[in-house]
């Protein structure tokens, strides 16, 4: 290849000049965007603020197993804090740093969020069985007022179809996880030896 | 020698000097616009080499414009703007692939190459013009990723250190990857 055939091949490409209209709308939408990232900031500490009463108001109750039912609730609720807090403070690389070093923070990105995949989804295997185990519990005690076995089958059942469909978001957000953890490391390995 | 180097050094502060200046008495729209105005066909160049979907390509356009806009508050005139620019086209450019890999492709890059003015002598050398480049297009479009990170930014100018500065690799390593995929470039230029 010779220069010329370079400097034919630059003067080629720079003489595409398209123009594109500064995207001040999508900056607005953004701008919009850390107000609505607040609100749900601000909606996720009243939950964990609302789920430790209510786990400590079960606790207090006098109702059976109320002690375990409220402990459970409670540490699901700490769980679920702790794990907003988590996920929030993943580094995030800057815009405008090297390629390699944004694709590196991008990789730790993906392996912290496959980890935290893993863990929810035993967490939420762990839910499911613990909520199996109070409903067998429940039903072999016979302690229980008169009513009050219709009332658990209801509560039972609501934690159950709230675990499934919470493990069902899991999966697909761990299998997402793993797709592109996949890629980006296909990507920083073509980057680093130049291959495709 | 080092008088001239001296020279150039200041001529260099200068510039950052009167940029920074110029900068201050911008808004921030306004001064997004005016890099827009300087380096909107850089943007969009990188955009079209990594994406050949006419929509999605105005996609990555929107979304550099965003990254850019987000990191100028940081950028304090210190680096050169288009390295600074290439570096969010090119980052931004790497996470719309991982991210689009799984979605199917739609529109041909053909049909959103803009048939330009050109300062040809003829309509024939015109129409020859837009051919050639069209052809220079898909063959980059068709570069492995890595190699068409580095033969982008050499096909806008940039020097290998810039390239390096914008990569993140040493500049013996640019020189090498600019090398090969220069050659790479040829040859498929020379398959179409």
């Amino acid at each position: 290849m010779s220069t010329n055939d370079w400097t034919e091949l630059t003067r080629l490409w720079q003489s595409d000049v398209p123009a594109a209209a500064p995207a001040l709308e999508v900056i607005a939408r953004q701008q919009r965007r850390v107000w609505a990232w607040r609100l749900t900031w601000i909606s996720e500490v009243v939950c964990t603020i609302l789920g430790v009463a209510a786990s400590v108001w079960i606790m207090t109750l006098s109702a059976p197993f109320g002690i375990v039912t409220g402990a459970g609730a409670l540490a699901l609720t700490l769980f679920a804090a702790g794990g907003s807090l988590w996920a929030r403070s993943l580094p995030r690389a800057p815009a405008e740093e090297s390629v390699l070093a944004s694709l590196d923070a991008a990789l730790h990105r993906a392996r912290v969020s496959v980890r935290w995949g893993l863990a929810s989804f035993w967490i939420m295997v762990a839910f499911l069985l613990y909520v199996a185990m109070m409903s067998f519990v429940w039903a072999s005690g016979g302690a229980n007022p008169p009513g009050a076995e219709r009332r658990m089958l209801v509560v039972v059942g609501v934690w159950a179809v709230w675990g499934a469909i919470c493990q069902a978001f899991v999966v697909v957000y761990y299998q997402r996880r793993i797709h592109e953890l996949g890629r980006l490391e296909d990507l920083k390995r073509a980057l680093d030896d130049g291959t495709p | 020698m080092v008088v001239s180097m001296a020279t150039a050094q200041r001529g260099n502060d200068v510039r950052v000097a009167r940029a920074q200046r110029k900068r201050a008495r911008l808004t921030p729209h306004e001064e997004l616009a005016s890099l827009l105005r300087e380096h909107g066909g850089l943007i969009v160049r990188i955009a079209r080499s990594h994406e050949s979907d006419r929509g999605r390509a105005e996609e990555l356009v929107q979304d550099i414009h965003v990254a850019i806009w987000q990191a100028l508050p940081k950028f304090r005139g210190e680096a050169n703007v288009r390295t600074f620019i290439a570096r969010i086209a090119q980052n931004r450019a790497i996470t719309h692939v991982t991210r689009e890999a799984r979605r199917p492709r739609s529109a041909p890059l053909e049909e959103i190459v803009d048939v330009l003015p050109s300062d040809a002598a003829t309509p024939e050398d015109a129409a020859a013009e837009t051919q050639a480049r069209r052809r220079l297009q898909r063959a980059v479009g068709e570069l492995p990723l890595a190699l068409r990170l580095a033969v982008t930014l050499a096909l806008e100018g940039f020097s290998p250190d810039e390239v390096a500065t914008v990569l993140g690799i040493s500049t013996s390593a640019a020189s090498v990857r600019l090398h090969r995929a220069k050659a790479a470039l040829m040859d498929k230029i020379g398959e179409a």
